[in-house]
């Protein structure tokens, strides 16, 4: 089973790709989806796809700004760049690797088909020859200054777990795993917490969603939103106005 | 067409009516300078010319009148020569005391036909002599240059003082006149006469004349009469026959000593007279008036060019430039004169006119090119075709009972037929607004409840005619960069007043808002689009600018907004530019 992510600001667009393709029949599933570029690097560590399908026009971070991004921190991450009809020579332009297909909006699904089964193949040889590499081994040391350094980063958009360990030299998964025997959360769980506290001094500040959700380094405000309710219980507009209550 | 005017102002620092006026400055002080210079030259000539002719008259007239009186004295010499007591007295053996009494005698009443005759010695050939003299003389026979006086053979040689042999105690010095005496028959030398006239006998002369100091003197410099300063400056050059002109300090001044040989060895000299009137008044009268009549002929000359030249050119300049500012290709309508300024402006006119003919010209094709291109499109797009497929489709939701499917088609399909409108480049604000609200219901399908959409029209403006898609994009804008980056429920509100300076169109969203900087971007003029702006679609400066091209000035569309509360877009249209729609549009 291969894994699929599907990256589009359209609610419906995601639904109708997945809803429309017999993935099954691929040996392929869907493990996830995200509404934009943010929301995806913030996951992506979580879901591990080896296919991502991603539209080229989403605000905050763009398809393809999220490609570059990916494909160097994913190597063997397949990606597939949903384009309409007047961006696809400009998206050819900015990105033109051997892991990257194009297709043109809206999707017929004999194309995708067609498409997946040939990545598919691809796929299939590159599995036999692949070993995992270990990384070296992680020190609660080492889990100490990646914490420190987490606390000092969280700002910055593009962090996650798989940047972080290309930044300190780790395996990813590894990294993960040492990090959740070390600490008792997940990486994902901390990076959370260090970005929501933040939030929560912020909006006792009465400062804007959108603003807030730039300055802790979430800068798409819906998942921000998202984020805070999952974290706080409460909506951010709900917490601002209980504080400015008091 | 717009604002091509300020970039190539040229920074003038005179005017031609400056420069005309500075010109005309230098020019009357070089004159004056060059007027004064030689002024000056020609007074000091002609003092020179005049001095020098002052001069040589004096020395002349002396000349002559010495010349003149030598003449006489000469003839008088004779006279006591040939006298017969005088021959007797040097004839007689032995000069007795009657002889003598006779000779003086007979000379006496020769010498006292001149009364400055002074003394006649005659002197025999042995030595003895009579003289008339009377006082005391000192007479040194040896200094008497007898070998001279004898080699004349009978001319009178002409000494002062008898070259220094004859003195008189008390008295200047003398002309005087020597000979020697023959026998009339025998050619036998008899003896000598030597006349002594008085110096002073010239002193009436010189004064007489114009000068400011005269003498006579001798070749070796002994004066005979007049200054003595003036016979102080003498050297041997004024021993000429012909006259010599010498500058000279006299008195501790620069002065012109003239001076010539009167009769050998008599020298005349002649100091030129100081402080004359080189120019007479009149002539520098003249001069003045010539002067003053040139300042005044070159103030006329500047007045002229001012008034015909530099102030009309000064004004079609005027009228160019305010033409040039206005942005506009319009004509010049101030009055220029009828000359070759005047054809200038004509000539301008003339090119604008041909300009703007061009200019409407390519207007006009450009308008059929965009006619053309309008056709093609539609005909790519096959309205037909697209409208007809989605009536099937949407009958095959009903059958299905997909209610929401079919509102959704139905209301895709009414975006398209108003969106493409015949392809018309104005259509009622009606339209337009239905046109952005099937738009909007179709975005709010695509993004969930992201927004709430209000419109609070004014129905007198429904019919007023707007260029096709000036709302749209708009809200389009609100959307993807207003309340999607907001992540908030957000509310976009259309806006349409009739007011009395015209028609007033609103579109407010309270997205994210715009900064100060982003406004003054999206409303500058410049076109540069940059890559990122190209992919996220943003219409907001084209369509602005379309706005702009349309109603042809800036303030046809403004910016509100505050960071993080909302965006306000204001269109308005001045009432002499509302079009109402015909009837039946």
């Amino acid at each position: 089973m291969y894994r699929v992510m599907i990256i589009d600001d359209e609610m419906s667009a995601r639904r109708l790709l997945k809803e429309s393709i017999d993935w099954q029949a691929l040996d392929m599933e869907v493990v996830g989806e995200a509404a934009s570029g943010i929301e995806a690097i913030n996951i992506i560590d979580d879901l591990r796809p080896d296919i991502v399908f991603v539209d080229i026009s989403m605000p905050f971070m763009n398809g393809i700004e999220f490609t570059k991004v990916a494909t160097q921190r994913y190597e063997d991450l397949i990606i597939i760049i949903l384009t309409g009809f007047d961006d696809f020579e400009y998206a050819r332009q900015c990105v033109s690797l051997p892991v990257v297909e194009y297709m043109l909006k809206p999707i017929v699904r004999k194309e995708v088909t067609e498409v997946l089964t040939k990545i598919k193949g691809n796929l299939d040889k590159r599995k036999k020859s692949s070993t995992h590499e270990a990384g070296q081994d992680i020190t609660p040391s080492a889990i100490q200054q990646i914490m420190h350094y987490l606390r000092e980063n969280f700002t910055d958009s593009n962090i996650n777990l798989t940047s972080v360990a290309q930044h300190f030299g780790f395996n990813p998964s590894y990294l993960s795993r040492k990090f959740k025997q070390e600490t008792g959360k997940s990486f994902v769980e901390f990076l959370i917490k260090c970005r929501m506290d933040r939030a929560i001094e912020l909006a006792g500040q009465g400062m804007k969603m959108f603003c807030t959700a730039t300055a802790v380094g979430i800068p798409d405000p819906n998942y921000f939103g998202r984020c805070f309710k999952k974290y706080t219980g409460i909506s951010y507009s709900e917490f601002v106005n209980s504080q400015s209550g008091k | 067409m717009l604002h091509g005017g300020a970039k190539n102002k040229r920074e003038f620092k005179m005017s031609l009516q400056q420069t005309t006026l500075i010109m005309l400055i230098i020019l009357l002080l070089f004159f004056s300078i060059m007027f004064m210079i030689t002024t000056f030259i020609i007074s000091k000539r002609t003092e020179d010319d005049f001095k020098r002719r002052t001069s040589e008259t004096a020395v002349n007239n002396v000349v002559s009148t010495i010349r003149a009186s030598l003449v006489n004295y000469n003839y008088l010499s004779r006279l006591i020569m040939i006298n017969d007591r005088v021959v007797s007295y040097l004839k007689a053996e032995v000069a007795d005391k009657n002889t003598i009494y006779e000779a003086r005698t007979g000379i006496y009443e020769i010498q006292s036909l001149y009364s400055f005759i002074d003394s006649v010695y005659i002197f025999r050939n042995d030595g003895e002599y009579v003289s008339t003299g009377v006082g005391r003389y000192e007479i040194d026979m040896e200094r008497l240059e007898k070998d001279e006086i004898l080699e004349a053979r009978g001319s009178v040689v002409i000494s002062i003082d008898g070259n220094g042999s004859i003195k008189k105690a008390g008295s200047g010095p003398f002309l005087t006149m020597s000979r020697a005496i023959y026998d009339i028959y025998t050619q036998k030398l008899l003896g000598m006469l030597v006349m002594n006239i008085t110096g002073s006998v010239f002193e009436e002369a010189l004064k007489l004349q114009n000068s400011s100091g005269m003498c006579i003197l001798d070749s070796d410099g002994t004066i005979l009469c007049g200054s003595e300063e003036i016979c102080a400056l003498y050297d041997r050059a004024y021993f000429n026959n012909k006259m010599v002109y010498k500058n000279v300090v006299y008195n501790g001044d620069k002065t012109l000593l003239t001076g010539t040989i009167a009769v050998e060895p008599l020298v005349v000299l002649c100091a030129a007279v100081k402080d004359i009137d080189s120019l007479p008044r009149d002539i520098l009268l003249a001069l003045m008036i010539t002067l003053i009549a040139f300042i005044i002929s070159a103030f006329i000359c500047a007045w002229f060019i001012t008034v015909n030249i530099a102030r009309p050119i000064g004004n079609l300049s005027e009228a160019m430039i305010h033409t040039r500012t206005s942005g506009w290709l319009k004509k010049i309508d101030t009055k220029m004169p009828n000359n070759e300024i005047g054809r200038l402006a004509e000539s301008y006119n003339s090119m604008i006119e041909y300009l703007n003919e061009l200019f409407n010209r390519l207007l006009e094709n450009e308008k059929n090119v965009q006619k053309a291109e309008m056709r093609v499109l539609q005909e790519q797009i096959k309205p037909h075709f697209l409208y007809n497929t989605l009536e099937t489709i949407s009958y095959m939701a009903v059958q299905e009972k997909a209610t929401k499917v079919h509102d959704a088609l139905e209301t895709l399909g009414s975006f398209y037929r108003n969106f493409l409108s015949k392809g018309d480049r104005e259509i009622p604000l009606r339209r337009e607004l239905s046109i952005t609200q099937d738009y909007l219901s179709l975005q709010r399908m695509r993004y969930g409840n992201v927004f709430e959409d209000e419109y609070i029209i004014d129905d007198e403006t429904l019919d007023c005619m707007v260029p096709k898609l000036i709302l749209q994009p708009l809200v389009e804008n609100s959307i993807y960069h207003g309340v999607r980056l907001k992540g908030e429920k957000c509310v976009i509100r259309i806006t349409t007043r009739m007011e009395e300076d015209g028609l007033h169109i609103f579109v407010y969203d309270s997205g994210v808002g715009m900064g100060d900087d982003m406004i003054e971007n999206v409303l500058g003029n410049n076109n540069v689009e940059d890559d990122a702006n190209v992919l996220s679609g943003f219409g907001l400066r084209g369509t602005i600018n379309r706005i702009r091209y349309y109603y042809d000035f800036d303030n046809v569309v403004q910016i509100r907004s505050e960071s993080g509360e909302y965006t306000e877009v204001e269109i308005f249209i001045p009432k002499a530019r509302v079009k109402k729609a015909k009837e039946g549009d």
